[in-house]
C-alpha cells in the first residue's frame, strides 16, 4: 500500500521493494522487461542474475525512474517509485558510470550527497566515513580523471552509501576491481547488509552473488525464471538432474579396475577419478570393487551443484545460452 | 532546495573546467579595466554666443592675450556643409556657398579651448567674461567645463557625445517608424540636421552635458562589446552544460536522487545563466565604479542593460538546452548555436535594417517577408541595440524583439523540459 512520505520511516515495512506487473516496453515494441512481480523484505541482500540483455539494468533503472515504466507499479520503501521522495533513502551505483571528470572523489560524494538532501557537517562527516570505508580517504582530493577503474568503483560505492540509505542498488559494483579490492568491497557491502540495509545486487560474478546474497532471482529475456534463496535454487537444479557426480580420491588403480571404470565413462585425474552415478547405492558397489583389488580409498565426495551450474542449467532450460 | 543548489553549484564547477568560460571572464575584465584606464576628463573653457564682427582666429588671438591657450584647443562646431572644400554646384544662390569658408562670423557659435595655465580656471573665465575688448557688440559667455578624453589625447573627444546624439536619434526614428536611408543624401542631411537640433536642445535644456553624453556613449560601446563577446563565448561554454549532465553513465545517479527532473532541468539552466549574469555584472560594476571615479559621471543606467543582456543569453541558452537534450551532443548544440547567432541572426538583422531604410518599399513581397521575420524570429542584433541604448539617459526600448525572443525562450524551454521529462536514460 502506498503511504505518505512523512510516516514511512516510523512504519515497519513489509517490503523494502515491491513490484506488481512492473514492466517496460520501449517505443518500437521492444519488451525489455516483461510484467514482473517482485517482493524483497527489508534487510535482504538480494541478487539479480541473468545473461547480458536479460533486463537486469533496465529493471534497476526503471525502479529508480531513470527509465519510465510502461506497465504496473512499484514501491521503494513503501512509496510509489515514480515519486522523487521514494528515492529519499536510496543509494545507487550504476554499471559503467562516468562521474564528472572535473570532480574529485570527495566532490563526487559531496555532489551526490547534496542531491540526496544532505548538507553541512553531517555531509562532511559522511563523506569522510564512506571514503574511509572503501579505502579512498587518501584520494579524496584527487580528481576522478586520474582514478583507475577500481578507484572509480570504490568512490561509486562510497557515494551510493552516503547518508546510510535503507535501500542500495549496486549494479556490477566490483567490475574492474582487483581480487583483493573485490574482497574488501564485498566486506563493505556485507557489513551494510548486516546493519539492516536492503541491498539489490546485480552482478555477473556468480561466486560473488553466492557469497553476499541471501536471496536471488534469475532474469532472462525480461522474465524472472526463478527466485529464492541460493540453496533453494541449487536444490531446484539438483532435483532436476538424473544422477549424482562423485569424486574418488584413491591409490594406484589396477589395470582391471581402470578398464572397468573406463567402461563406466569415468574421468581420471592424478588423485583419482570422477563418476556420474544413478544413486547412492551405486557408490557401495564401486567401493566394494576397489577394495577387492586392494585399491586404497582416501576420500569419496559427492559434487554439489554450485550457483554457476544452477544458473547455466536454468538459462539453458529457457532456451537461451548464457553469456557470462 | 539543497539539491537544487547542488545542481547550480555543479554547473559552476563544470564551467571552471571550460577554458572558454575563463576566456570570457578574462576578456570582459580586460575590456572593463581597459576602458577605465584609457578614459579621463579634461577641464576646458567653453564659450557660447553670437559673434557678428570677428573671425574666430581674431577672437582666438584676443583670448590668447588674456589667457594662455593651446593652439589646437580652438574648436568650432560646424555644420557638415561648412566642411566642404568646394562650392556646391546645386546651391549657387546660397550666399554661404563659398569654397573653404567657415561661416563663423555671422552665426551663433559654440566652441572650446584648453587653457594652458593649469591653475584657477574659474578666475581666467571671470577675466575673459569681464574683458571689454571681447565684448564689443557681442554676446559671449565663457565657462569652465569638463569634457571627455583619452589619456593620450591633448583635447577632448567630441566624437562621443555626437555619437550619443546619433544613437539617440536613430532609436527615436526607429520608434517613430520613419524611414531614413543611410544611402540617400537627403536622408543623411536630415539626420545631421536633427542631430544638430538635438544638440542645441541639450545645450538649452542643459539636461545632459556633453561629458555625461560622452561617458554614456563609452558605456554604450563597452556594453555593446560586452554583449558581443559574452554571447559568442557563452554559446561555446553553455553548449556543453546539458550534454554533460545527460552523458551516458553520468545522468543515472543524478536521476536516482530524490529530486524531480523539473528541478534538475531548471537548476542546470539557471546555473549556467547565473554564471553568465555574474560575469557581466562583475564587468559592468568594474566599469561603473572605474568610470565614475575617473570622470565623475556615475552612469547607473549601465546596469539597466544587464537584464536584456542576460535575457539574450537566456534565449540562446534555452535553444542550446533544447538541442542538448535532444541530441546530447555538445558539438551539435554549439554548431546550431553559432549558426543561429552568427549567421541567421546577422542576415535577418541586415534584412530588417534594409527594410527600415526604405530600400525595400518597392518590392511588396520582400517587405512582407521581412515584416514576418521581424515578428516571428528572435533577433539578437535588435536585442543588443535595445540593451545598449538603455544605458543612455533617454533610452529607447524596442519591445518587439524582446517579445518575440521571450516567446522563443518559453517554447524552447517547454520543449526541452518535455523531452527531458519523458526520455529514458
Amino acid at each position: 500500500m502506498l503511504r505518505g512520505i512523512d510516516d514511512w520511516e516510523e512504519t515497519i515495512l513489509e517490503f523494502a521493494l515491491q513490484t506488481k506487473g512492473f514492466g517496460k516496453t520501449y517505443r518500437g515494441g521492444l519488451e525489455a522487461l516483461k510484467p514482473l512481480d517482485l517482493e524483497i523484505p527489508p534487510g535482504t541482500c538480494f541478487g539479480l542474475l541473468g545473461p547480458n540483455g536479460a533486463g537486469k539494468s533496465t529493471l534497476v533503472k526503471t525502479l529508480l525512474s531513470i527509465v519510465r515504466p510502461t506497465v504496473g507499479s512499484a514501491t521503494l520503501l513503501g512509496l510509489d517509485s515514480r515519486r522523487p521522495h521514494a528515492r529519499r533513502s536510496v543509494g545507487y551505483l550504476p554499471e559503467g558510470h562516468r562521474f564528472p571528470r572535473y570532480l574529485t572523489g570527495g566532490g563526487v560524494c559531496e555532489y551526490f550527497g547534496r542531491l540526496g538532501g544532505l548538507s553541512g557537517s553531517e555531509l562532511k562527516q559522511e563523506i569522510d566515513e564512506k571514503l574511509g570505508l572503501v579505502g579512498m580517504s587518501e584520494w579524496k582530493t584527487t580528481k576522478i580523471s586520474k582514478y583507475s577503474k577500481g578507484m572509480n568503483q570504490r568512490v561509486g560505492l562510497a557515494q551510493a552509501m552516503i547518508g546510510n540509505p535503507k535501500l542500495i542498488f549496486l549494479d556490477e559494483p566490483t567490475d574492474g576491481v582487483d581480487p583483493q579490492g573485490r574482497r574488501e568491497l564485498r566486506d563493505v557491502i556485507k557489513a551494510a547488509a548486516e546493519r539492516g540495509t536492503t541491498i539489490f545486487f546485480n552482478s555477473h560474478l556468480l561466486s560473488e552473488v553466492e557469497v553476499i546474497c541471501d536471496r536471488i532471482a534469475i532474469l532472462n529475456k525480461g522474465v524472472t525464471i526463478t527466485s529464492g534463496t541460493v540453496d533453494e535454487i541449487k536444490r531446484q537444479v539438483s532435483s532436476k538432474s538424473e544422477g549424482i557426480s562423485v569424486d574418488f580420491r584413491c591409490g594406484e588403480l589396477t589395470p582391471g579396475v581402470k578398464a572397468a571404470l573406463k567402461d563406466r565413462a569415468a574421468t581420471f585425474s592424478a588423485s583419482g577419478f570422477n563418476l556420474e552415478l544413478q544413486d547412492q547405492s551405486q557408490i557401495d558397489g564401486i567401493v566394494d570393487a576397489l577394495r577387492r583389488d586392494s585399491v586404497s580409498i582416501f576420500s569419496i565426495k559427492q559434487q554439489e551443484t554450485n550457483l554457476e551450474d544452477a544458473f547455466i542449467s536454468l538459462i539453458q532450460d529457457t532456451g537461451t545460452g548464457a553469456q557470462l | 532546495m539543497n539539491a537544487f543548489l547542488a545542481i547550480v553549484a555543479d554547473t559552476w564547477r563544470q564551467s571552471k573546467q571550460q577554458v572558454v568560460f575563463i576566456i570570457m571572464l578574462i576578456m570582459l575584465m580586460i575590456v572593463a579595466i581597459g576602458v577605465v584606464v584609457i578614459s579621463t576628463t579634461m577641464e576646458v573653457v567653453e564659450f557660447e554666443g553670437v559673434n557678428p564682427s570677428q573671425t574666430h582666429e581674431a577672437l582666438h588671438d584676443k583670448i590668447a592675450k588674456i589667457a594662455p591657450v593651446k593652439d589646437h584647443g580652438f574648436q568650432n562646431r560646424r555644420l557638415p556643409m561648412d566642411l566642404r572644400d568646394q562650392p556646391d554646384p546645386d546651391k549657387a544662390d546660397d550666399p554661404d556657398n563659398e569654397p573653404g569658408e567657415v561661416p563663423l562670423i555671422t552665426r551663433q557659435v559654440k566652441g572650446w579651448f584648453i587653457l594652458e595655465s593649469g591653475g584657477d580656471n574659474e578666475k581666467v573665465v571671470a577675466a575673459l567674461n569681464s574683458e571689454s575688448s571681447l565684448r564689443a557688440g557681442e554676446n559671449f559667455e565663457f565657462r569652465v567645463v569638463k569634457r571627455y578624453a583619452f589619456i593620450w589625447t591633448d583635447g577632448p573627444i567630441d566624437f562621443f557625445h555626437e555619437y550619443w546624439n546619433q544613437a539617440y536619434l536613430g532609436a527615436e526614428i526607429a520608434a517613430s517608424g520613419e524611414k531614413l536611408s543611410p544611402f540617400d543624401g537627403d536622408s543623411q542631411q536630415e539626420m545631421q540636421n536633427r542631430a544638430e537640433a538635438l544638440d542645441r536642445r541639450f545645450q538649452v535644456e542643459k539636461s545632459t552635458s556633453k561629458l555625461q553624453r560622452s561617458v554614456e556613449s563609452v558605456f554604450d560601446w563597452s556594453m555593446s562589446f560586452f554583449y558581443t563577446i559574452s554571447m559568442i563565448l557563452f554559446i561555446a561554454a553553455c553548449a556543453g552544460y546539458f550534454p554533460g549532465l545527460l552523458a551516458a553513465g553520468a545522468v543515472d545517479v543524478v536521476l536516482s536522487k530524490p529530486i524531480s527532473r523539473f528541478y534538475i532541468f531548471v537548476g542546470k539552466y539557471l546555473g549556467g545563466l547565473l554564471l553568465f549574469a555574474i560575469a557581466v555584472l562583475l564587468a559592468t560594476t568594474i566599469l561603473y565604479f572605474g568610470m565614475g571615479m575617473r570622470t565623475g559621471i556615475w552612469v547607473s543606467r549601465a546596469f539597466t542593460a544587464l537584464p536584456l543582456l542576460v535575457f539574450s543569453a537566456a534565449v540562446i541558452f534555452s535553444l542550446l538546452a533544447l538541442i542538448g537534450v535532444l541530441t546530447r551532443s555538445t558539438a551539435m548544440a554549439m554548431i546550431i548555436g553559432y549558426l543561429f547567432y552568427v549567421v541567421i541572426d546577422t542576415v535577418l538583422a541586415t534584412a530588417i535594417g534594409l527594410y527600415r531604410s526604405g530600400v525595400m518599399d518597392e518590392v511588396a513581397w520582400l517587405k512582407k517577408i521581412v515584416e514576418t521575420i521581424y515578428y516571428v524570429f528572435p533577433n539578437f542584433v535588435l536585442l543588443k541595440n535595445t540593451a545598449v541604448t538603455s544605458v543612455m539617459t533617454q533610452p529607447y526600448v524596442d519591445w518587439q524583439p524582446v517579445g518575440t525572443a521571450a516567446a522563443w525562450m518559453v517554447l524552447s524551454l517547454a520543449l526541452g523540459f518535455w523531452r527531458f521529462r519523458a526520455k529514458d536514460y
